[in-house]
């Protein structure tokens, strides 16, 4: 693989997807000393935000430690030369906390909607657009399909005022190849002026494949996460992706030094369970299972007594999406009537 | 008014959240409803439980289709019910309960004005042409 010479920016999401590991527990203070650490690690974007994003604190997904504006409100003023992101799933966040966090000082926004349903996404990239926001169209699931639909879905988002598509492979079950064909598909449908970006979980220990075959296809921005503090198996590990990248000539604009201290310092004594693939973990892989459910499934596990694997792979057969926390619980009854 | 509000104004609760989600699982997935409750104080489990199956038998009369899958659950101060709405498949298919249910609920409440002021509980003032 010849990827030497290509820039590319890296997005940290362990402020933001790593709540899933905490289970949105992080002190504002833990926000901020991540957050200062990436930054001086030298990371061009950094996610924060409750892990199911804007309006994402709630009985289904967890309440967060914080408001999603105090967390913001205490790391965005902090920032020398990373910019903020935020993540926003329509159904869940609303126009006003759009409005709420572009008012606190984010630079980007993402809208995340399921593979399929870009439509959702309009009034929210509108808006984001009009306030003058980087704004990301996020095709979460993006194993649910094939390079041409989401092609025809990017076009929407792209429509609607998106300068940049993240194809998103929320369950980690993507392989190279799936990567090299989506992100190509978009990259050569697209003019320079809108970025191609590929977000990545570990859970089959692709993250770092898929990102380099992201970026030979044409990705510019690449999400991870530092120590890969994500839900599920974790994100991408920035730190390795990093140290990868610069040995293959690849300008990520990241310390490996620092990133690896950030890493094993700061990131990995706040992991409250260690972020690794195991048998849930690789399940969701496996699976297609949309990452954040695993300690979801872990709980019912525990309060049901049905096994989180069997849960999981049943939530891959029905083809659960992305929000859809709900059904792991009565997949879990239904399961236990069963064996009754 | 949104549903958030419907579920503080109508359903009683302090603070109300609605979700949205679709799936576009083929073939389609039937209607779904989870809701979930947080109590003040502890849930009494035997007044809830028959409350929800008073309610289903009452909503049952104006749409067959639905159910309680699972629930009540009790987890602490959570309380949650799993619904499912299936249609009646006249005009929409059988999925669709979410649309035959708003139908259905529009249609029952006109029955209720209606049933009111035919025992006389509500009196409607002649509007002057």
């Amino acid at each position: 693989m010849d990827i030497k010479g290509k820039k590319i920016k890296l997005h940290d999401n362990a402020l933001r997807d790593g709540m899933h590991s905490v289970s949105h527990q992080f002190s504002t203070d833990d926000m901020v000393l991540l957050a200062t650490s990436l930054d001086a690690a030298g990371m061009a974007l950094i996610e924060v935000t409750h892990g199911d994003g804007l309006g994402g604190s709630s009985v289904n997904y967890g309440f967060g430690r914080h408001t999603n504006e105090e967390y913001l409100k205490a790391v965005i003023p902090k920032m020398k030369n990373a910019k903020v992101s935020t993540l926003l799933l329509p159904g869940l966040g609303t126009v006003e906390d759009l409005l709420m966090a572009a008012d606190c000082g984010i630079s980007t926004i993402r809208v995340a909607t399921h593979c399929t349903e870009a439509d959702v996404s309009e009034q929210h990239i509108k808006k984001a657009r009009e306030l003058g926001l980087d704004t990301v169209g996020f095709l979460m699931m993006a194993h649910l399909n094939s390079p041409e639909g989401l092609l025809e879905q990017a076009k929407k988002m792209v429509d609607y005022g998106a300068n940049c598509i993240y194809v998103t492979d929320s369950a980690g079950y993507l392989l190279p190849d799936d990567v090299t064909s989506r992100i190509g598909t978009l990259h050569d449908a697209f003019s320079d002026e809108i970025e191609i970006g590929f977000h990545g979980h570990h859970n089959l220990a692709m993250g770092v494949a898929n990102s380099l075959a992201a970026v030979e296809a044409g990705a510019k921005r690449i999400d991870g996460s530092v120590a890969g503090f994500g839900a599920g198996a974790g994100n991408t590990p920035l730190e390795v992706f990093t140290a990868v990248c610069d040995r293959m000539g690849v300008e990520t604009g990241v310390n490996v030094d620092k990133i690896m201290d950030v890493a094993e310092d700061i990131a990995l004594p706040m992991m409250t369970t260690p972020t690794r693939i195991d048998r849930d973990s690789l399940t969701l892989g496996y699976a297609g299972v949309y990452s954040s459910f695993l300690l979801h499934a872990k709980r019912a596990e525990k309060k049901h007594g049905v096994s989180s694997r069997a849960i999981l792979m049943e939530l891959g057969r029905m083809g659960a999406v992305g929000g859809q926390e709900d059904m792991i619980e009565d997949v879990a009854l239904e399961m236990k009537k069963k064996s009754a | 008014m949104t549903t958030s509000g419907a579920v503080e104004k109508v359903g009683g609760a302090k603070k109300g959240k609605a979700i949205i989600i679709l799936n576009p699982a083929e073939p389609p997935l039937m209607m779904r409803d989870t809701i979930h409750c947080l109590t003040e104080t502890e849930p009494d489990q035997e007044a809830i439980t028959k409350s929800v199956h008073d309610m289903l038998k009452e909503v049952q009369k104006y749409v067959p289709g639905y159910t309680l899958k699972n629930g009540p659950v009790f987890d602490g101060n959570r309380v949650s019910i799993f619904m499912e709405v299936e249609g009646l498949g006249d005009y929409l298919p059988k999925y669709a309960g979410n649309l035959d249910i708003m139908t259905a609920a529009a249609t029952r409440t006109a029955e209720m004005f209606a049933e009111e002021i035919e025992n006389g509980t509500l009196i409607l003032k002649k509007l002057i042409a």
